[in-house]
């Protein structure tokens, strides 16, 4: 599955033995090491080694016109094999896809069966499944930083790349460009599902119809900025259990504890808090006292300028 | 410090390749992990950075690449500062930490990983994975590995770029004798081609068989930047083995004509004498005619030399001047450092 991986021979685990220690290539003893040997078959497949020549001689790939494109071209293949040669990143966004595709269905196939109203709204029914996708979106944003933190990994990429915001930002755009297709794969998928199951309603939606377009692509952005709020958050809290409680206390606690507020101070809360901002986008007809689509949209990529700036200062700011 | 401000010096190939630590200080809240840290590493030999536990080893080595800023003074590596490197890896490998991996990744796909971040040819993960041996288990995922496993998984990373300047933190840790013995011929290799490669060690006797020169830290402090055998022979603890049948007549004549002498008694009745040497013994026993059954010189152990080093390093803390270049006490007192210190 990983594209990028190295052509090495599969072998079985049986094959392997304590005696790989005691190979020959890893003997002082092979031709490989002997000091006095030709020079240039002491690195075989690098290149010549010529001894007394310097650091800047051995590099072996030749160096680009643009360092900075470079750089940040280097760190962003880095993270994407990264990114695929962990399992978790194929787990997430199975998971995301499942629930997107799986709640458009049971929704709208109850909704079909019961021979429900919509209120209206085909298009939001069969994306409520964000609501839940969120959440595996979340931990991919978050798994992204923290499990290099936790491993202690952090500190090869910070030694292979020094420039802490290229890392930061070759992460965020790797994980932006996979959520984004991803995402408006799954809301596609959930979309023509959903509306596949309302026809025996009459009550389906197409994409020509007024708003569908922008409330699929409104979808794909929402699920796509609150992964990088959590990829953000994970840079200042570090740990993946508390920069996950920090995420969904903010997305989903907060959401609850509004409800406990009184009317008018709710009302003037809740437009700003993601879920909300969720309903807006997906819906044709937003309720009265939330913001536009266009609106949530912007004040969440604000949200996720804030975590990743946040990110991104304690980055710099304290020791790998 | 006689280094500051003089820059990097050109090997005999003319260009610079070096580590240079200027004036180093870390503080962790009020803890001082290093305090006002010079040395130079040079390339040829295998520099040996040794230090009991909590010396400010792992701390000096993690801002050699940028990972710890220095709270004051600055390391610059080939001459410039680290972050200013455009594909560090291909001019400094380090292994700090084997166990920091992800434990999902496949070895190959690790290095994989970190190849790419420095445009460095994927051919290159075969090619060093069989260098440490680790070709026949590339597939496996890494949370399998054991800690020797890791330890060579660690110096393969490290190798990727073929980088002129390495540092390997405690390498040895977890290693089989098979392995120990291949990691000293490495390292041995990696200098004699000429590389600049700094290996730390808590472990003396190790550092005693692979390290050409060493600098050794007490507390944060230099507390020695020698040659292996300059450190050794200078050490307070060599001395003169003399074996007599008149063992009591020249234990005081030893006493009464040699200035600054100890004699103490050894094993099965020889007499080893202290702060002096082996001719002043054989000439002085020869001049009052005193019948010799031996007379050979007892070379300090590395591990004491060091012992008495770093010994001393705790009672620096409690001096003013940290460095008392002009102190009385010569002998197991004052740093041992050649050629960068006035």
């Amino acid at each position: 599955m990983p594209p990028d991986a190295a052509p090495t021979p599969a072998i079985s685990s049986d094959a392997i033995s304590s005696d790989i220690i005691s190979s020959d290539i890893a003997s002082p003893d092979a031709t490989s090491w002997e000091p006095t040997g030709p020079v240039d078959s002491a690195w075989p497949g690098g290149p010549a080694v010529r001894p007394g020549h310097a650091a800047s001689r051995w590099p072996s790939a030749a160096a680009g016109r643009r360092p900075a494109l470079d750089m940040f071209g280097n760190a962003l293949r880095c993270e994407w094999t990264k990114l695929w040669t962990v399992r978790s990143t194929y787990w997430t966004l199975f998971a995301a896809f499942v629930l997107t595709v799986g709640l458009a269905a049971i929704a709208c196939g109850a909704a079909a069966s019961q021979g429900g109203d919509v209120g209206g709204e085909p298009a939001a029914l069969s994306l409520s499944g964000i609501f839940v996708a969120q959440i595996a979106l979340g931990v991919l944003g978050v798994l992204m930083i923290s499990s290099e933190y936790g491993s202690g990994m952090i500190r090869t990429t910070f030694a292979a790349v020094p420039n802490r915001l290229v890392v930061l930002a070759a992460k965020a755009a790797v994980f932006a460009g996979v959520v984004l297709a991803g995402a408006l794969v799954a809301c596609l998928a959930a979309f023509a599902l959903g509306q596949l199951l309302l026809r025996p309603t009459g009550q389906q939606a197409s994409f020509g119809d007024p708003e569908i377009v922008r409330i699929v692509l409104g979808a794909t952005a929402y699920l796509t900025l609150i992964g990088l709020i959590g990829l953000g958050v994970a840079a200042v809290i570090r740990h993946t259990a508390g920069a996950l409680g920090v995420l969904f206390g903010v997305m989903v606690v907060l959401q609850i504890a509004v409800q406990f507020l009184p009317g008018e101070l709710q009302e003037s809360v809740l437009p700003y808090l993601p879920a909300t901002m969720a309903v807006s986008v997906v819906t044709v007809n937003p309720p009265a006292m939330s913001l536009s689509a266009g609106a949530s949209i912007a004040l969440l990529g604000v949200y996720t300028a804030l975590a990743l700036l946040g990110g991104a200062w304690s980055m710099l700011a304290r020791d790998a | 410090m006689a280094m500051a401000g003089t820059g990097a010096v050109r090997t005999r190939s003319g260009w610079r390749q070096m580590i240079e630590v200027d004036r180093l200080t870390k503080r962790y809240g009020s803890v001082v992990a290093v305090d006002g840290l010079s040395f130079q590493v040079l390339p040829g030999r295998v520099t040996g950075f040794l230090g009991p536990n909590g010396a400010g080893k792992s701390t000096t080595m993690r801002a050699v690449v940028g990972l710890d800023l220095p709270t004051m003074g600055e390391i610059r590596v080939n001459g410039r500062p680290y972050a200013s490197i455009r594909r560090p890896l291909c001019e400094v490998g380090v292994l700090l930490d084997a166990r920091a991996v992800h434990g999902g990744r496949s070895a190959s796909s690790h290095l994989l990983c970190i190849a790419r971040s420095n445009g460095i040819s994927p051919s290159r993960v075969n090619t060093v994975l069989e260098m440490v041996g680790l070709a026949t288990v590339a597939r496996r995922r890494i949370r399998t590995f054991s800690l020797g496993m890791l330890q060579r998984l660690g110096v393969a990373a490290a190798l990727l770029g073929n980088p002129g300047v390495l540092l390997f933190d405690e390498p040895v840790n977890g290693l089989d004798p098979e392995g120990i013995r291949w990691i000293r011929a490495l390292m041995k290799q990696l200098a004699a081609e000429g590389r600049t490669v700094l290996v730390s060690s808590h472990l003396m006797s190790e550092m005693a068989l692979t390290a050409d020169h060493l600098i050794v830290i007490g507390r944060g402090r230099l507390v020695a930047d020698a040659s292996v055998t300059d450190l050794l022979s200078r050490s307070s603890r060599n001395r003169v083995r003399v074996r007599s049948p008149q063992a009591g007549q020249l234990s005081t004549l030893l006493a009464r004509d040699l200035a600054g002498v100890r004699v103490q008694p050894g094993p099965d009745g020889a007499l080893e004498v202290l702060g002096t040497d082996a001719s002043a013994v054989g000439e002085l026993a020869a001049a009052h005619g005193v019948v010799l059954h031996e007379l050979s010189i007892q070379q300090a152990s590395l591990e004491e030399a060091f012992m008495d080093l770093t010994r001393d390093s705790v009672d620096y803390r409690t001096e003013l001047d940290p460095l008392p270049a002009a102190s009385p006490n010569t002998s197991p007192g004052t740093p041992t450092t050649v050629g960068s210190r006035p």
